[in-house]
């Protein structure tokens, strides 16, 4: 049965199952019908046995074979009677009357007071023999001859409804089929022919629910669901191939922008020393003192953009956090922050938020800090009256610093990507698209995270928020 | 569609056809066990007749019915055949005189018989006596003439115009008896009754008399007392109007010309019953103590009386 389809597993099955209840089912029924039948003919025929015994006792004591046989004749012209005889006490036929004939040998099996009955066949018909001891078989047995071809007719009529039963049945189990291949079977080809195309199936091609069983539908959307799985894991790992190749080329890119950096940086350092040493020289033209300090902004702009390089490819090695005070972290920041704000435009609020510590790398924390600070100082120059905000605050487990500005705020779509590394709104040459990647990598090292709040900012502008383990004394 | 609809309703019919045939065939197969056996026309007087070569052939008059005669006599019939060496033939002629024909032409070998049988049959002196019963009252026994236990009749001569039941032409008690008596008392048997009726036992006798059928039946005293013993009821449903002298026991009697070695051994059967438990319970059962030696002179009340009923019977009677 291995490779049948369902549907001819179906009819097999059914129709060996109909078999294998309808013909032992037919013949109990039929044996039933004519046990019962036999029965009451048996029955008949032991009353008029017990008749005849009775009436025949004087005529063959007396061996008055005229009565007897009168006795004889009339038992014998009841309904389905076939013959009557009488058999003498040495078992030699007597009397007899008949229709056709009485059998010949027809042996008696017991000598018991009650009727033994026997069935065969004589005179081209199914016949009941029901013998009757006379005066306890001292005297001889009557035999009366029942016909049971009634008997055998009913059976045969339940042979032909048991029959048509069968072919009802059959019937129903070949309609069930049916309706099995369709609710079944062919959704399950189908299912089967686009599983197998599974790899080249089309993007916007599903398995259809073609309206079969609960279960085939329910193994129809699993399949949907997991060819839905198949492909979203397929394009995550597709991204997943990106990103790892984006991460090399990054990491690539880090090990060259420290190296260019550290290279970059230390002569850097040199030429900075040696323009504050001119441009304390007293006698300096004033062509010099209009330019030295474009020089400087010019040097310190290369320095700060190194240091950020430097910063970012160093941003993945481990530190040790440290245990800082944040009140002293905003005093230092304030102070390196205030000369880098355009004289003085920008107006900076410091909000602490009460004495706490936190575990951090205080360099890298003043770091992202002023990153933080810069990028809103640049976003609240839009507005006429410029603000950024630096506030404290810590409960349990955290210690909370958030800058906040009043500039026009990251739009929705760019909100994802503000931490992304290299990604930057300025225009080419103002910036590296590294400060808050960076930052993010810094906090991130020491147990924290910087996030741009879904709040709305304080001052109505874009709200950064720094979030560090507290230290516990 | 069309065809779809056809193929199934051909598949399940043939399929339905196809399962009642091995129903049909299994059915078949059960049955083929039943035997088969010839009808055979036989036409009653065809049918031989068995054979009695070799056999006792044992003949009891029926002073009671023949179905109580043969339940009453199977046992001693079958012991006395045994102890003879024979199988048996219990014979039950219809009348007294069918018995003592059968004996008179040797087709019977021993019979139990009535007092009348022996006295009719001494005339042609082809029938021996062989044994006597002696009852458990004695040797003797009587004719009762009884009537309804409500009946107003007090004698014989109030019988006159009645209805009585006989039992038998030949029987002592069932007929000569009070016909002999009836000629004493200066009646004419023939005309005194409205009606008789021969009832062929005296049980039936008895029971006419019950059941106030006839008036009047003429009875063995031995079956009444069966009779009462069976039925204790019976003594409120009938009475005795009149009873005879005693007559000798009914005797067992062969052939005159037996084979007398056939003769000794029946003799010896007989006399030797009561010697052993089952023979004893046997004779019990009718009412016999045993078998003794047969004395004619036990008759001779009864011989005289049959004379006289011969003497004064000039016709016989209906």
């Amino acid at each position: 049965m291995n490779g049948w389809s369902l549907e001819r597993i179906c009819v097999w099955t059914g129709t060996a199952s109909l078999f294998a209840i309808f013909l032992p089912g037919a013949l109990y029924a039929i044996r039933v019908i004519t046990n019962a039948e036999d029965a009451a003919l048996s029955e008949k025929g032991r009353t008029l046995g017990a008749v005849v015994a009775e009436q025949v006792i004087e005529p063959m004591l007396l061996d008055n074979r005229l009565a007897l046989q009168d006795v004889l004749d009339k038992v014998r012209r009841q309904e389905g009677v076939r013959y009557v005889c009488l058999k003498d006490s040495r078992g030699k036929l007597a009397a007899c009357a008949s229709a056709r004939g009485c059998p010949r040998d027809l042996p008696d099996r017991s000598s018991s007071a009650d009727g033994s009955v026997r069935r065969f066949r004589g005179g081209g018909e199914r016949l009941l023999d029901i013998a009757t001891p006379v005066l306890s078989g001292q005297i001889g047995r009557i035999h009366i001859g029942i016909s049971r071809e009634r008997a055998i007719r009913m059976g045969d009529n339940m042979l032909w409804a048991t029959g048509a039963l069968l072919a009802l049945g059959m019937a129903a189990m070949l309609c069930g089929v049916h309706l099995i291949a369709n609710r079944i079977a062919r959704p399950l080809r189908e299912l089967e022919r686009m599983v197998s195309r599974l790899p080249d199936l089309p993007a916007d091609e599903s398995v259809a629910i073609v309206g079969g069983t609960h279960e085939v539908n329910a193994l129809a959307q699993g399949f949907n669901d997991m060819i839905r799985r198949l492909r979203n894991l397929t394009r995550e790992q597709s991204e997943t191939l990106d990103r790892m190749v984006h991460t090399e080329r990054l990491a690539a890119i880090g090990e060259l922008a420290a190296g260019l950096a550290h290279e970059i940086h230390n002569p850097l350092d040199g030429m900075l020393e040696c323009l504050r040493y001119l441009d304390t020289d007293p006698e300096k033209s004033a062509r010099a003192e209009r330019y030295y300090p474009l020089l400087r902004d010019g040097l310190e702009r290369i320095a700060r953009t190194m240091r950020q390089m430097l910063g970012f490819a160093r941003s993945g090695q481990q530190v040790q956090p440290e245990v800082c005070p944040i009140g002293e972290l905003l005093t230092e920041i304030e102070l390196m922050i205030k000369p880098r704000l355009s004289g003085g435009r920008i107006r900076l609020n410091v909000l602490s938020g009460g004495p706490c510590a936190c575990l951090c790398n205080r360099d890298g924390l003043a770091q992202a800090t002023l990153n933080l600070v810069l990028n809103a100082a640049e976003a609240a120059e839009t507005n006429d009256r410029p603000e950024v905000r630096i506030e404290t605050a810590c409960d349990e487990r955290w210690v909370y610093l958030s800058v906040a500005d009043n500039g026009p705020g990251v739009s929705a779509e760019l909100r994802a990507k503000v931490f992304d590394a290299f990604f930057t709104t300025k225009p080419t040459g103002k910036g590296t698209g590294l400060g808050l990647s960076v930052s993010r990598q810094i906090i991130r090292a020491v147990g924290g995270d910087i996030e741009l709040t879904d709040a709305a900012s304080p001052l109505g502008g874009a709200c950064f928020r720094i979030r560090l383990p507290k230290a516990h004394s | 569609m069309f065809r779809q609809v056809a193929r199934t309703i051909i598949f399940s019919v043939a399929v339905g056809l196809a399962g009642t045939a091995v129903t049909q065939a299994v059915r078949s197969l059960a049955d083929w066990g039943e035997p088969r056996v010839e009808l055979v026309r036989t036409r009653s007087v065809d049918l031989p007749q068995p054979s009695d070569e070799g056999r006792l052939r044992f003949a009891v008059a029926g002073r009671v019915s023949a179905e109580t005669t043969f339940s009453g006599y199977r046992d001693l019939v079958r012991m006395i055949s045994m102890a003879v060496g024979r199988d048996d033939t219990f014979v039950l002629p219809p009348s007294y005189a069918d018995v003592r024909s059968a004996l008179e032409r040797k087709e019977i070998d021993v019979a139990l018989v009535c007092t009348g049988t022996y006295l009719h049959s001494m005339a042609a002196g082809r029938i021996r006596l062989l044994v006597q019963p002696e009852f458990a009252d004695g040797l003797e026994y009587r004719c009762m003439v009884i009537v309804p236990g409500g009946s107003a009749t007090g004698s014989l001569g109030d019988l006159r115009g009645k209805t009585i039941a006989f039992t038998d032409h030949e029987s002592n008690t069932g007929y000569l008896a009070p016909c002999v008596k009836l000629y004493d008392l200066g009646f004419e048997p023939g005309t005194f009754f409205r009606k008789s009726v021969f009832t062929g036992s005296h049980d039936r006798s008895i029971q006419a008399v019950a059941a106030e059928i006839v008036d009047a039946a003429a009875i063995d005293s031995l079956v009444f007392a069966s009779m009462r013993r069976a039925n204790p009821g019976i003594e409120r449903r009938v009475r005795a109007i009149w009873t005879s002298e005693p007559f000798g026991p009914p005797p067992v009697v062969v052939p005159s010309d037996i084979d007398p070695q056939l003769e000794r051994a029946l003799r010896q059967a007989f006399l030797s019953l009561h010697e052993d438990r089952e023979g004893r319970a046997t004779l019990a059962k009718l009412g016999i103590r045993r078998f003794i030696e047969p004395s004619h002179e036990r008759y001779s009340g009864a011989i005289e009386m049959f004379e006289k009923y011969r003497s004064r019977s000039a016709e016989a009677w209906p």
